[in-house]
């Protein structure tokens, strides 16, 4: 049987589900996308002997008591992805027993051409940097992506005991080129 | 005599039905006959709301590379309604995947500054791509924003409409903030926004402008 109520009923649940669809419903909505990998650069520096492979630990030299002028040559290389404008390292020296009571005063050279890894000669002129026994030393010269800068330590003076000598390779954003603005 | 009762019923339905049939059916047929002459037709078509991008220059075909902090690449898009309805809340989102260093802002001790972006149209004239300048009327849509913000769609604030066939020529500035870190014997800081890598998914959306009733 066809009963009376059925349509009403048909009618009400129609109601129902129309009235319960969000009020968005109907309106269009269109996208569209695009995908762009970002990726940045970085600087930093290693210490090493003058051909060696840069480490990410800091470097030691270790000087001989009771010897006078003694030297080492090492390399800031530069390990990151943007050319440097300058290389920086801090130096600390101690006794082998943690003493660090008057510490060797220790000069920093660069050579305009190359040491000679015998001699210690430079085979053009030679750029005094710093004479210092601890602090940090900034050398103001570019050193491109991968390449490195050769530096004669020298420890001129007559010292009584075995003093080690941290060297730590410091790199700073400052370093690498300014900001750019770039439209492609 | 129940089955009698529903077999008079649908006897009463079927007789109903062919008769009404045959009214219609001649009064169709006279009213066609009257009026032989006089036709009319309508068709009814949805509209379409269509968004697509083209590239303006590099635009998103080319990766961002080698980004120091403080520096700015800009790169250009076309956004275009090539539907046939206007629309309005012209908008982009971001999804960002990759180092997080480049996605969210580093909270203390970490001081690291995320990737933010900056969006420009240009009015009235169109973008040199190699200079970034606007030969028209420059207009921020969205002001510069750090990428996690973008998670959610940023409205367009000047242009978010567009109508049918209009375009929308945008400037996309991602930039990374300036800030310093130092790097010890190659080692670089904990939350670092060196050596980063993040993949950017622009979004952009738009709706169909409400509808609304003519009369004609």
């Amino acid at each position: 049987m066809f009963r009376a109520s059925t349509p009403v009923a048909l009618i009400t649940s129609l109601l129902l589900a129309v009235t319960s669809l969000p009020a968005s419903y109907g309106h269009l909505q269109s996208r569209a996308s695009g995908i762009v990998q970002v990726q940045s650069g970085g600087w930093g520096t290693s210490i090493s002997t003058q051909t060696g492979a840069a480490t990410n630990a800091p470097y030691l030299l270790t000087w001989t008591a009771n010897k006078n002028r003694q030297y080492a040559l090492i390399a800031i290389v530069n390990t990151g992805s943007y050319n440097l404008r300058a290389g920086h390292i801090s130096i600390s020296s101690a006794k082998s027993n943690g003493d660090t009571a008057n510490p060797p005063t220790l000069t920093f050279e660069t050579c305009s051409g190359a040491w000679n890894a015998t001699s210690y000669a430079c085979s053009g002129s030679i750029t005094t940097i710093a004479s210092t026994a601890s602090g940090q030393i900034d050398f103001p010269q570019n050193i491109s992506v991968g390449n490195r800068l050769v530096i004669r330590v020298t420890n001129l003076r007559d010292i009584n005991a075995n003093y080690l000598t941290t060297i730590n390779a410091l790199s700073f954003r400052t370093d690498i080129r300014a900001a750019e603005v770039l439209s492609s | 005599m129940k089955a009698q009762r529903v077999s008079h019923h649908l006897r009463v339905v079927a007789t109903s039905v062919f008769a009404g049939s045959l009214i219609l059916v001649a009064g169709t047929s006279v009213f066609a006959g009257l009026n032989a002459t006089v036709s009319a037709s309508q068709t009814d078509s949805a509209g379409t709301l269509i968004l697509s991008t083209a590239n303006n220059g590099a635009g998103f075909s080319q990766p961002i590379t080698n980004l120091a902090p403080g520096d700015v690449v800009n790169r250009y898009v076309t956004l275009t309604n090539s539907g046939t309805l206007a629309s309005q809340s012209l908008g982009l989102s971001i999804a960002a995947t990759g180092s997080s260093t480049l996605i969210t802002d580093g909270i203390a001790p970490a001081t690291n500054k995320a990737l933010t972006v900056t969006v420009l149209s240009c009015t009235s004239g169109t973008w040199n791509t190699s200079t970034g300048v606007c030969s028209g009327t420059t207009n921020t849509e969205i002001s510069e924003t750090s990428l996690s913000a973008f998670t959610s769609q940023k409205v367009f604030s000047v242009s978010p409409a567009l109508a049918a066939g209009a375009t929308s020529q945008l400037q996309i500035r991602t930039k990374l903030p300036d800030q310093n870190e130092t790097t010890v014997n190659g080692v670089v800081p904990t939350a670092t926004v060196q050596n980063g890598s993040a993949t950017l998914s622009y979004l952009f959306n738009q709706a169909q402008l409400t509808g609304a009733t003519s009369n004609s």
